[in-house]
């Protein structure tokens, strides 16, 4: 089931981002087989590892032989495959990308590098355009670096090469480097930068002080977010705020010197009622509006409620799979395999198709 | 040139993360059609709006009778549309799904809004800071320590939107060429804020797990602005940014080592391909490959 349904993957296991492609490729209905290194909890339930939800598990000791004999039968079936190792680690395996593809021509060879995503971030300008001016860093957390700037266009390049590889049936490596991704995901916002006087603060996080475009802290301690970007947006916001009698605020938009004592002042305003008060007042009205939600709380929001964004699987809060297909839906999501539960049948699959020694 | 060669699309101009989703699939190759509104800067020099490099511009004015069915022509030769416009506003133009799967029936119609084609707040306004707010990645991508303010357009727009449409577009085409079927992908910026959290939620999965997840102050590393990050040896060495142009910007991502992807492209100015593309609407797309 599934956009991607018989298309087949073998993903070699690696912490990071090479385990979210291959989650989206197996939320979209991909056949993916997560080749695993042997540990003491083989078979045991980890319905947490959802990075792994909808894949077949095997074990194999890639040690041995026999085993990359076996990984290379899967690689002569599949149409990709993806990895996230250190440098040279394939190809000290055997596993290179001249093997397979001397082996298995029209293979799409998905590499993901970038070990430390903190430095990639770091490196790649991303990291300074996260943070906020005039305060230390913070380190990414995966969003803006092993998913973000790594999954995200290793999956993307992933589907590139293998519609190329359909019409001419040629694969080839495919490099998702994180510092790669991580400049691209700029890219938008550089292109807003010469409308910001050439400054490149003003595209930061935080970093352009518009009162509109801004976070406030409720009496709750909670947060809500307002962006009204657009001028009648604004006046919206400004009307329900009661403060349409201000010139000040009226005119706000336009007087760059007064946005941050109008910043000032709404902060103060938004202080005296609690996030869920702010919500009735300007939920569902055009002021570019949201309470700022922890995924505990937004699994819980009507909206995404309707959607069903998030579902609780086996006790594990996760997001459903994105984005969505009218006529080939993702199916309801999967549960994570334990390790291993699918030695067995791939090594089956193999010896049906030839043989194969590795057990 | 690039990986996508022989990818047709048309793009309907909005704002926001749908144009950017374009230039992704410029950048690889793909031929890339974009429809914009009449206005004054048309023909005029824009090197800064970088999420239109590669692509071709027509102007066309959709609020005039008729000038549907050129669109029409135009999605007829087209692998997948792409539109960022609220829920129901392609309807009225005469550009739905039906109206497009009527003359393409394998089209991969690609949506791109903030909060998705269903759902109660499905026609209010909204930005990306509003899309990730509701969704937990504003929470979980900002300082516990900080006011949560977002890098703008980095989450939303570009990560949970541009780059799931960019996604599901080429998923939906590798589709459509084996059985022939079209469809709408619905992305959601929304959805895809909370999808990319999965891998945070695979290590904790309650408030306060969850909360120890945020990110935390560093200074570990050096941390670079996108202009120091351009002259960093490595990334010049990799090629990582260019300026072109007059305006700094990132190279195509990812990398194709068959097929690699052209120098970055220019941007046209509006309208620059307007003659070209409807002197002969029909065949817009042949030769361009």
């Amino acid at each position: 089931m599934g956009v991607l349904e018989g298309l087949r993957v073998v993903e070699l296991a690696s912490s990071g981002g090479t385990g979210f492609c291959g989650m989206f490729l197996a939320d979209l209905g991909a056949d993916v087989i997560l080749i695993e290194r042997p540990s003491d909890d083989v078979g045991r339930a980890r319905p947490e590892a959802i990075q792994h939800r909808g894949k077949r598990s095997a074990v194999l000791d890639l040690a041995q032989s026999e085993a990359i004999g076996a990984v290379l039968q899967l690689i002569d079936r599949a149409d990709a495959l993806i990895e996230g190792l250190q440098p040279g680690g394939m190809e000290h395996l055997g596993l290179g990308p001249e093997v397979c593809l001397a082996r298995k021509p029209s293979l799409v060879y998905g590499r993901l590098t970038g070990e430390d995503e903190t430095a990639c971030a770091a490196m790649s300008g991303a990291l300074w355009i996260a943070s906020q001016p005039g305060v230390p860093a913070a380190a990414p957390n995966t969003l803006l670096g092993q998913v973000g700037g790594g999954a995200l266009y290793l999956t993307f390049g992933v589907l590139a090469a293998l519609l190329r590889a359909q019409s001419d049936g040629c694969g080839q490596i495919v490099d998702a480097a994180m510092v790669d991704g991580c400049a691209n995901l700029l890219n938008m916002m550089l292109g807003v930068v010469p409308s910001r006087d050439g400054k490149f603060d003003a595209i930061r996080a935080n970093g352009y002080g518009r009162h509109w475009v801004r976070s406030y802290r409720c009496a709750d301690g909670e947060w809500v977010r307002v962006e009204p970007d657009e001028p009648q947006f604004y006046a919206d916001v400004i009307r329900r705020l009661g403060l349409d009698n201000d010139e000040r605020f009226i005119h706000g938009q336009e007087n760059r010197k007064q946005w941050p004592q109008l910043a000032a002042e709404l902060d103060a305003l938004f202080a005296t009622k609690t996030r869920a008060q702010w919500c009735k007042l300007l939920e569902g009205s055009d002021a570019c509006f949201a309470p700022v939600l922890s995924p505990i709380e937004a699994a819980r929001h009507p909206h995404n409620v309707a959607r069903g964004i998030y579902q609780t699987v086996d006790g594990v809060l996760q997001a459903a799979p994105a984005p969505r297909f009218t006529a080939t839906p993702s199916p309801s999501i999967h549960r994570v395999p334990p390790l291993g539960a699918h030695t067995r049948d791939v090594l089956r699959e193999l010896r049906a198709l030839g043989g194969t020694d590795a057990t | 040139m690039g990986v996508l060669d022989g990818l047709k699309v048309v793009e309907i101009a909005a704002l926001g993360p749908a144009p950017a989703c374009g230039a992704m699939l410029a950048d690889l190759g793909a031929d890339v059609i974009v429809i914009e509104r009449p206005a004054e800067n048309a023909g005029v020099p824009r090197p800064h709006e970088t999420w239109h490099r590669g692509k071709r511009s027509v102007v066309i004015d959709l609020k005039q009778p008729g000038t549907a069915d050129t669109v029409l022509m135009l999605v007829e030769q087209a692998d997948a549309l792409i539109e960022g416009m609220r829920p129901g506003v392609m309807e009225r133009l005469g550009l739905g799904p039906e109206a497009c799967f009527a003359r393409k029936p394998s089209l991969v119609y690609g949506r791109l809004t903030g909060w998705g084609q269903e759902g109660p707040l499905k026609h209010v306004a909204g930005h990306d800071g509003n899309y990730i707010a509701l969704s937990g990645a504003l929470w979980m991508g900002t300082s516990p320590a900080l006011r949560p303010e977002p890098p703008p357009g980095i989450y939303g727009d570009v990560a949970g939107g541009a780059l799931y449409l960019a996604t599901g577009l080429l998923a939906g085409v590798l589709r459509a060429r084996k059985d022939g079927r079209g469809q709408v992908v619905d992305a959601a910026m929304v959805d895809g804020s909370a999808h990319l959290m999965n891998l945070l939620f695979a290590s904790a999965f309650t408030r306060d797990g969850l909360d120890q997840l945020r990110p935390k102050e560093t200074t570990v590393v050096p941390v670079l602005s996108p202009l120091q990050a351009a002259r960093h040896p490595n990334n010049a060495a990799r090629g990582v940014y260019t300026v072109l142009d007059g305006v700094l910007q990132a190279t195509a991502a990812p990398r194709f080592l068959r097929t690699p992807s052209s120098p970055t492209a220019h941007v046209p100015a509006r309208g620059e391909h307007t003659s070209q593309v409807l002197a002969a609407p029909n065949s817009a797309f042949e030769g361009m490959h």
